[in-house]
């Protein structure tokens, strides 16, 4: 489901040594930077104080965060009163992509919007192109993070939150077992990782975790064969080309053999092994928050149900997934950290006025301290120079920036170039190997056979 | 001058009792799908907004889609299993609940709740349902099909969809069947129990025939909204196990808005309301001749 | 005799026990409405501690609410009105006179009762769009007046049917129109189906999601339906105060329908005496 792809991503690899900057808490050689003049919060900043009333509508597809936003924009409309925005908040269930495509069709375009990558590519020409002169203040994204949102050599994306997923092990448990620290390097081959597994089983603990859903298995683990073709985002796109193009078949490659081999043994101590396509969400975050397995591929977005339960652990931290047995294999020893939404503006339904409102607002609520702490306390990283360097992020993710800061992730670039219906198909085949349903061979005919038949 | 006298009292009448009616229908319903089905012979989508003209290639195209006759072909089959249970229970409800059973009014509210909940909390307590009591049920008395939640078996999926669907539409056609057993006029069912008739030989020789303007009206809607299915899809299975329990409406929708093949989509809908349109039409019209007038 | 008071007992057991299994999904929400998610994710069958109003007062508040009843109910009770009027007028009209035409018209209507909303949802929206027609509930209770016609119609006409023509034949020889003619006869005769439908499409509009979702845009036309976004999440629902809102959302309309329920008695009590 298109909504899934709140992880869809794209990562730039450059980014990764940037994102260190904003998440990895105080750092060494950082110049504190001053929020600059035109991100202070006098009404006067944004040049609209006295200027004609203007109302623009924002579609947001993160439907978490929806009172966010409008708490966010309630605060911008006190400090301009010129300024209306209107929240279009969507929520789980309803068709997102429904919903904007009415909008376009009825004429009521939003006037920005928070989507995916794969939704900037197709709405490209109605959108407009940020260009650094128009906004000056992009400089302060983190190094490459500018890059993830430029599609055909434009920017149309803002980019403005970071997410990580990976295989989150329970600190406390993990610790116990090892008595004493486990150091999360160790598992840099697939040999390592079993072992680890299989120790933890032996104390009568169920060792992992996967959750029976399409997008967790289709769309975040499949695709990590994809982006290990190479760290480049054209090694990932390259290989989905001659998947489509017929002149490569997926079980040919052994990142994808290899992959399939881990899964194997995930399946083997995977918690919800008795009934693995129940997929409930909720009962899977409470059951791995209380300690009743030790590890859960998933991503850091998970913390966000994790505040909301009683009684539940509050350390945990990535591994790797690896994929072959060669510690130098690129995968083994990372973890994906991505840009999954992306800010746009539309220009084809909306006046300049509009567009110029739009582009103002985003760079409060992104570069303006007041703005930014939204953002903060509602537990997101966002890959600004400019983000107080007190900040203190939760457990999950301040892993996946510990990783960054090592230049230990994985670019899944490639996926924004994934559109439609990827992750159901493909997904509902990796669920229907997951449940023994299919052997590995049909599995990866059904993969070739999908690739095929996109245009 | 008669003639036309006439002839003007019925246009006016038409004009009066109809006018109101026709307006809103033409204007909401018929302009729209009008439009919509011109939009199926261009390449239009809502993203793009271009409207050139494709003749026939949207409805060709349905052709290769080989995913859309078998969901199609698993839609009717839980169209039909559906409607038949449905309208029994609602029917056998309607009928216990209309001979002045103790509590009637607050037991028909009971069995109409269903209706009230929709979406996805309806879906998650199902869910939870099949899952976790039945599981339970299936463990204590160690019957191996029941110890793992029908949603996640290609072959049990679509029965639980038909349990949930029965389960919430039985209340909704039972108030139909109330109202049918409550318009039955005292004297006729009086009339033949003075001539002798009892329990189920009325019921089957006068109230039933007497029923039949109901029985017509529930079917239609039971066949027409299985077919239309789409919320409940949604919300209990999501097209799960893979893709197994995808009906015909979450296939079109999905084409249309997440595959980006919006006139592909939009094809096989109208293919789908020819299809349905035809049985179901054929149905009202041939049990039409059943019916009785009082 | 003792048959007979064996059988209604029979009768009402079963009853009962179907009930129950009819109402676990309902009392489960119930229950839950006054837990936490977690609780509710971890045993929905328990009791709760205690009646806990918090849920409630979470959803009354995010969904503001007062805002959002005002306009459901404005939406609903004008729309289902229009309906049951023109509906009524339209399928008599239908019956009485078994011209071509109408049954011409009678077969469109009942065969657009199967059109897939998906299929006219972004037609729709495009021709109001362009239109400047859209973001009003009045529009809407234009738009739901329309999609109300068939079926009401549908029901309408079945009904009417069995209703005698010698009824008004009387009336008519008098010299009462057409139009006196069914407002004074045949309109009360109509009041079990009337209620029936109106029950129907009350339930059928207040609990709309997709057609205001398309239709109302700004925050301050929110109908309650609509209102019950900032409970969901990406990947998953916060379903304790979800069900709160949904218990508030419905309550209304189980009011009602119970006072319905009374009338179609007394409809029933009516006809047993005619």
């Amino acid at each position: 489901m298109k909504r899934r792809r709140l992880l869809a991503m794209t990562l730039v690899f450059a980014m990764i040594a940037a994102a260190l900057g904003a998440c990895s808490g105080p750092s060494p050689a950082a110049e504190s930077q001053a929020p600059s003049p035109a991100a202070s919060t006098a009404p006067s900043a944004a040049a609209t104080a006295n200027e004609a009333p203007v109302k623009i509508t924002y579609f947001n597809t993160s439907a978490e965060v929806n009172t966010m936003f409008e708490n966010m924009f309630a605060r911008y409309h006190e400090l301009h009163p010129n300024v209306t925005i209107e929240l279009i908040p969507t929520g789980i269930g309803e068709g997102q992509q429904e919903k904007l495509q009415s909008l376009y069709a009825s004429g009521n375009a939003p006037t920005f919007m928070n989507i995916d990558p794969a939704n900037v590519i197709e709405y490209e020409d109605k959108l407009l192109d940020v260009t650094m002169e128009s906004a000056p203040w992009l400089s302060l994204l983190n190094d490459g993070a500018i890059e993830a949102g430029t599609f055909d050599g434009k920017i149309y994306g803002i980019p403005w939150s970071v997410q990580g997923y990976g295989l989150l092990y329970n600190k406390r448990i993990v610790d116990q077992i090892y008595g004493g620290s486990f150091d999360p390097a160790t598992i840099n081959t697939r040999d390592a990782l079993k072992a680890f597994l299989e120790k933890i089983e032996a104390t009568g603990m169920p060792a992992t975790m996967i959750h029976g859903e399409n997008w967790s298995v289709g769309g975040h683990y499949l695709t990590l064969v994809y982006a290990c073709q190479g760290p480049a985002t054209t090694d990932g796109t390259g290989f989905l080309d001659k998947l489509k193009a017929g002149t490569a078949k997926i079980e040919d490659s052994p990142i994808f053999q290899g992959y399939m081999d881990t899964f194997d043994i995930l399946k083997a101590h995977n918690y919800n092994k008795a009934d693995p396509l129940v997929g409930d969400y909720n009962a899977d975050a409470q059951a791995f928050g209380e300690g009743k397995c030790a590890t859960y591929f998933m991503g850091d977005w998970l913390w966000t149900v994790m505040t909301t339960l009683k009684g539940v652990d509050q350390d945990y931290g990535f591994l790797p997934v690896p994929w072959s047995n060669n510690p130098n294999d690129y995968g083994n020893s990372q973890v994906v950290m991505v840009l999954p939404k992306f800010q746009v503006i539309d220009k084809s339904q909306n006046t300049p006025e509009q567009q110029k409102a739009a582009l103002d607002a985003l760079q409060w609520m992104l570069t303006d301290p007041e703005g930014q702490q939204f953002f903060l306390d509602a537990g997101f990283c966002i890959p600004y120079k400019n983000v107080r360097k007190d900040v203190k992020y939760n457990s999950m993710t301040t892993s996946i920036a510990q990783y960054a800061a090592a230049g230990k992730t994985i670019n899944l670039g490639c996926f924004s170039y994934i559109t439609g219906d990827a992750w159901t198909q493909t997904g509902n085949l990796m669920l229907q190997y997951l449940a023994g349903a299919i052997d590995r061979k049909t599995l990866a005919e059904g993969i070739d056979a999908y690739w095929q038949s996109v245009k | 001058m008669k003639r036309t006298n006439k002839t003007l009292t019925n246009a006016g009448n038409f004009a009066a009792f109809m006018g109101p009616s026709l307006i809103t229908f033409t204007c909401v319903l018929l302009i729209p799908l009008l439009y919509g089905v011109y939009l199926t012979f261009t390449n239009y989508s809502p993203i793009t907004g271009s409207q050139d003209f494709v003749g026939f290639s949207n409805f060709t195209a349905i052709f290769t889609d080989k995913e859309y006759l078998g969901q199609f072909v698993k839609t009717l089959g839980y169209v039909f299993y559906s409607t038949i249970f449905c309208n029994v229970l609602a029917f056998v409800l309607a009928y216990l609940l209309t001979s002045n059973v103790r509590f009637q009014n607050f037991l028909r509210a009971g069995f109409f709740t269903p209706n009230l909940i929709g979406g996805i909390v309806l879906g998650y307590i199902w869910k939870f349902i099949f899952a976790n009591v039945i599981t339970l049920i299936g463990k204590s008395l160690d019957y191996g099909p029941l110890t793992t939640s029908f949603l996640t078996n290609p072959d049990r999926a679509i029965w639980a969809m038909i349990i949930v669907t029965v389960w919430q539409y039985a209340g909704y056609l039972m108030m139909i069947y109330v109202a049918g057993f409550v318009s039955i006029p005292r004297d006729i069912q009086e009339a033949s129990e003075i001539d002798g008739a009892t329990g189920l030989n009325k019921l089957f020789k006068v109230t039933i025939p007497l029923m039949v303007p109901s029985f017509i009206i529930c079917f239609f809607i039971s066949i027409s909204r299985g077919f239309m299915s789409y919320d409940l899809n949604l919300a209990l299975t999501n097209g799960q196990p893979y893709g197994s329990t995808r009906l015909a409406a979450m296939h079109i929708y999905q084409k249309a808005f997440q595959a980006n093949q919006y006139g592909i989509g939009q094809a096989e809908a109208i293919v789908l309301f020819i299809a349905v349109a035809i049985a179901a039409v054929s149905q009202v019209l041939l049990t039409k001749k059943y019916e009785v007038e009082a | 005799m003792k048959n007979r008071r064996v059988k209604r007992w029979a009768k009402y057991i079963l009853v009962c026990i179907l009930l129950v299994i009819f109402i676990i999904p309902f009392y489960l929400m119930i229950i839950n409405s006054f837990k936490t998610t977690q609780q509710f994710v971890k045993s929905p069958f328990s009791l709760p501690d205690k009646i806990d109003f918090h849920n409630y007062a979470d959803a009354f508040e995010k969904m503001n609410f007062v805002n959002a009843i005002g306009n459901s109910v404005i939406i609903t009770a004008i729309s289902v009105v229009l309906i049951l009027l023109t509906s009524s007028m339209a399928a008599y009209f239908l019956v009485r006179h078994k011209w071509r035409i109408n049954k011409i018209i009678f077969a469109i209507l009942v065969a657009s009762m199967i059109v897939p909303f998906q299929a006219i949802m972004i037609p729709l929206v495009s021709i109001y769009g362009h239109m400047g027609l859209m973001n009003s509930k009045w529009v809407l209770i234009f738009m739901y007046m329309g999609f109300g016609q068939a079926f009401a119609i549908f029901i309408f006409h079945g009904f009417i049917k069995n209703i005698p023509i010698e009824i008004e034949e009387a009336a008519l020889i008098d010299g009462c129109n057409r139009l006196q003619s069914f407002f004074k006869i045949v309109f009360p005769l109509l009041k079990p189906v009337m209620i029936t439908v109106l029950i129907l499409d009350v339930l059928w509009i207040w609990n709309d999601y997709l057609l205001p979702s398309l239709v109302l845009l700004s925050p301050k036309e929110r109908t309650l339906p609509l209102s019950t976004y900032s409970f969901f999440n990406t990947y998953s629902v916060d379903f304790a105060p979800l069900m709160a809102g949904i218990v508030l959302t419905i309550l209304p309309v189980l009011v009602i329908y119970l006072f319905c329920q009374k009338q179609i008695i007394k409809g029933v009590v009516q006809g047993a005496i005619k």
